[in-house]
């Protein structure tokens, strides 16, 4: 086979990929995550300081790329700007607001969520079946949409308020808390 | 290798042509941001966004191995990570050109195995021999995928035993750098680099490298019995060192992404045999390269209904040119081996989705084979920039001359094969409440051994919350590789009047090439049924019947006969004489424990395995097997002793009495204990240890190498300690 039909498919493959212009999702992803800083309301105990920032981590190998520090640069919520935590593994995980939860980690889930206990920390992932196992906030694909899950009562266990806004936009998962 | 060189170009000229496709939309974030959340709902999203389907939810028996357990465990290689998977057993330093040999419920030999990387197969499509050993890296996995059983109907050749997806992580996903430098016992070094980052705007570029080298444990100290005679000139010589490089670079940009794979790996050719027959000299060596160059794209309509995924490869396997046996069949004088494959395929596959959970899938695949077969004995190495009836290679001993003065060289035939495989698939899943159905098959159209179809169906249950039933049924074929068709060895000697003149040629044995060799065929039930009796503690029984017709047998005595017109007292061959039937099941329970600031995770598992070949009793695969361990951990501490106990082992070898040898049962205790992050800044710094065999025991695997020439049963490894650091920034 000559060496000119492999390169020739990839030129035609790359310059395809080059038209198509679709959104990353997590671009998505991570603007939604910014946004659940605003109509989720944190008890004030969680912050050392009035002008404390909120912390949202990443738990696991990172799906954003960059698209986390973009979206939350320069930004402040309610006065409080935010901040971004990555940690590799569950021993190095430090308190946050928010934890996203990679799906590197599917297989701890239960152990991360026991370990968080009543935490006053919104966890939020894109593994199936998160919300109905006691995380807070899934996120899914839906016809070539993000789409997410919310567990009111995994929200109202860590402390936190979540609005009707967002509730109203989610697909409310009722599931018994152990 | 040379093909490393092939393609320095062409991945400049990638690199440039997906840098200029980055365009800058730096600005989509900023954008999104202005959206409400109603408009953000409303965003269409990219193919990456499509949650991985992942194997554990098909019918399928199937493991998912994180990178979480990854690391816990300490699995720096895809072989480390087999040796805990329940119905694989690995017979270790068992062969001379596979090292390790993997069996799969019950059905050994590394070719019936497809390891793919990210999708791209890169075990040699031809089906050739490969080693199993630590070319396999895991140091940049996000994930494994093992699906067990025959998955013909999607992947055609080679998917006999089962799949192995070991998936990457992007650059992204790397974000930064990773360095591990280890050493261990017996001069080992385990050194391996990961680096990667998101650039321009939503392209990632990746680069990992793993080395492993070691002098391996002077086995003759531990087992002086096996090594008490020595072939001539090489009493107290003992070498058998091994080592493997893995190099993987990869280039995405949303859809499309283009990567570049190599693996080497090699070790003493003399591994399994006695050293009266194979001195382990460090010339006897055996290795295989191989260079794997791909892209991939695809294509999702803006409802995400359709799919298209297009992938095109091009693959290089060989057996280095220096690599040589040193054995009683050379007459101990060196003998060269050469072998390649050149595989182009390209793959089409589109998906499209009648609701969420009911895909259809259809694909394409066509493969472009240029092969040359395993050579006979060489007296020089091979040289690949030269065509192989140019080097006028003769058969060892035949380059004499009778008492006419005549000269009696046979040039030694080297088997050049150009051939094709043409595929095409369909499979269909269909999910109703709680009930989830696959099925599919596969048509392949080989121009060297014609045609197959290949169905599979499958289906899981969920009665009740928390139980699941899964049963499926599969055919398979493995297609013959050059390898086995049109690999040859033997040599002659001259034969001599009463005056010592040479009169003609003789040999006492020949392994000759049969081209008429047919595929192999699979069957195979497995049922399963798992139950989460809580959210830490869960079990899983899993059964499985298989039956394979025309099983390729290697070593095929027909008596005495001819080769090149001389007489060979001995002629063997592959052929297809077997009939194997596998039976077996597992059991299986994990758990998950808080206690205080530990956290535990137990899981153990018990095989049974049983079966025959031609009447007679399974060979390589232990009737009993249990595979245990807990991983444990505290803070920044976690640790992972895990214990194997593997029942008698037959081979497939007889003594000369007659009867089959066998290996005695064992118990095995590993550890492996890491601590993370002693320091996290500037850079985060971690440790770790390992020790295999903790109670240096010693013992031994069922033997490969058949006859006298092989050990009876393999003397395994005595303890081996190895740590390192870990630095991420």
């Amino acid at each position: 086979m000559p060496l000119s039909t492999p390169l020739l498919l990839t030129a035609v493959l790359a310059l395809h990929a080059a038209s198509a212009a679709p959104t990353p999702a997590g671009e998505v992803k991570a603007v939604f995550l910014f946004n659940f800083t605003k109509f989720v309301e944190w008890p004030s105990a969680s912050f050392p300081a009035p002008s404390s920032p909120i912390i949202i981590g990443v738990l696991g190998a990172d799906p954003f790329g960059g698209a986390l520090e973009q979206t939350v640069a320069g930004e402040t919520v309610n006065g409080r700007p935010l901040t971004i935590k990555r940690f590799k593994s569950l021993e190095e995980l430090a308190p946050c607001h928010i934890l996203f939860i990679s799906a590197s980690q599917e297989e701890r889930v239960p152990e991360i969520l026991r370990r968080l206990g009543r935490s006053e920390t919104l966890t939020v992932a894109d593994i199936d079946g998160f919300a109905m196992r006691g995380g807070a906030i899934q996120f899914r694909a839906d016809s070539g949409r993000i789409r997410f899950e919310i567990s009111r009562e995994a929200a109202e266990r860590a402390g936190l308020r979540v609005s009707a806004r967002l509730l109203s936009l989610a697909s409310v998962v009722r599931k018994r808390i152990p | 290798m040379k093909a490393t060189r092939f393609f320095r170009r062409p991945g400049l000229a990638l690199l440039l042509l997906t840098a200029l496709a980055g365009t800058a939309a730096g600005a989509e974030v900023e954008r999104l941001k202005r959206l409400s959340l109603e408009e953000l709902l409303d965003v269409p999203i990219t193919a990456a966004s499509s949650l991985p389907e992942r194997p554990s939810g098909a019918p399928w028996n199937a493991h998912v191995v994180t990178e979480e357990t990854i690391r816990v465990r300490g699995y720096a290689t895809l072989l480390e990570l087999l040796e805990d998977l329940p119905q694989f057993e690995i017979q270790h330093n068992d062969s001379e050109h596979r090292r390790n040999i993997v069996s799969v419920r019950g059905l050994f030999g590394n070719e019936r195995l497809l390891i793919l990387y990210d999708g791209v197969r890169v075990t040699p499509p031809s089906g050739d021999v490969y080693a199993l050993s630590t070319q396999f890296s895991l140091r940049s996995a996000k994930r494994v995928e093992i699906v067990v059983g025959p998955m013909s109907a999607l992947y055609g050749p080679d998917a006999f035993s089962g799949v192995i997806n070991i998936v990457t992580k992007t650059g992204g996903e790397i974000g930064g750098a990773r360095l591990m430098g280890g050493i261990g016992s017996y001069g080992a070094s385990d050194v391996s680099a990961s680096a990667g980052a998101p650039f321009l705007q939503g392209a990632e570029f990746s680069a990992a490298a793993h080395r492993y080298a070691s002098d391996e444990p002077f086995l003759p100290g531990y087992y002086p019995g096996d090594f008490a005679s020595a072939a001539p000139g090489t009493a107290r010589r003992y070498d058998a060192g091994t080592g493997s490089l893995f190099f993987h670079t990869r280039l995405s940009l949303d859809g499309f992404e283009a990567g570049y794979l190599r693996m080497n790996e090699s070790h003493s050719s003399a591994t399994g045999v006695k050293p009266e027959f194979s001195p382990y000299v460090a010339e006897a060596r055996f290795q295989t390269n191989d260079s794997n160059f791909y892209a991939k794209h695809s294509i999702v309509s803006d409802d995400e209904r359709w799919k298209v995924d297009s992938q095109a490869a091009y693959h290089f396997y060989e057996i280095d040119p220096q690599s040589r046996f040193i054995n009683t069949f050379s007459l101990f004088r060196d003998a060269y081996k050469y072998a390649y494959d050149r595989t182009f395929e390209f793959r089409e596959q589109a998906t499209y989705r009648f609701a969420d959970d009911a895909p259809l899938v259809l694909g394409l695949s066509y493969e472009d084979h240029a092969s040359l077969a395993y050579s006979a004995d060489l007296d020089r190495p091979f040289d690949p920039s030269q065509s192989a009836d140019s080097q006028a290679f003769l058969y060892p001993g035949s380059d004499v001359v009778d008492l006419n003065g005549r000269p009696l060289g046979i040039p030694v035939d080297f088997h050049q094969l150009q051939y094709q495989n043409l595929g095409s698939f369909v499979q269909l899943g269909l999910k109703r409440e709680r009930v989830s159905v696959a099925l599919g098959a596969r048509f392949d159209h080989n121009t060297r051994y014609g045609d197959a179809v290949n169905p599979r169906i499958g289906a899981v249950f969920e009665p009740v919350d928390k139980l699941t039933l899964k049963a499926d049924y599969g055919e398979a074929f493995l297609a013959p590789s050059p390898y086995r068709t049109h690999g040859h060895f033997g040599s002659f000697t001259p034969t001599t009047n009463g005056l010592g003149q040479v009169t003609g040629l003789r040999s006492d044995f020949f392994h000759l090439p049969n081209a008429g060799l047919r595929p192999e065929k699979l069957k195979e039930w497995d049922a399963g049924v798992s139950y989460r009796f809580t959210e830490g503690f869960w079990a899983t029984l899993n059964g499985y019947y298989a039956e394979v017709t025309q099983l390729i047998q290697d070593n095929v005595v027909s008596g005495a006969g001819t080769y090149k017109g001389w007489p060979v007292a001995v002629v063997e061959g592959a052929a297809n004489r077997g009939f194997a039937r596998t039976y077996g099941a597992t059991a299986r329970i994990d758990a998950l424990a808080l206690v205080g600031r530990w956290s535990f995770k137990p899981n153990a598992a018990y095989t049974y395995s049983a079966g025959s070949v031609d009447g007679e009793v399974l060979p390589y695969s232990a009737k009993h097997t249990v595979q245990t361990g807990v991983e444990a951990g505290l803070g920044r501490l976690t640790v992972y002793p895990r214990l194997l106990y593997r029942g008698r082992t037959y081979s497939a070898t007889k003594d000369p009495q007659g009867r089959l040898q066998s290996s005695a049962p064992y118990a095995l205790v590993n550890l492996y204990a890491r601590y993370s992050h002693i320091i996290t800044k500037p850079l985060r710094l971690s440790s770790h240890l390992g020790v295999t065999n903790l109670f240096d025991q010693r013992y031994r695997n069922a033997a490969f190498t058949a006859g006298s020439v092989g050990f009876p049963s393999v003397p395994q490894d005595p303890i081996r300690v190895a740590g390192g650091l870990e630095l991420e920034f």
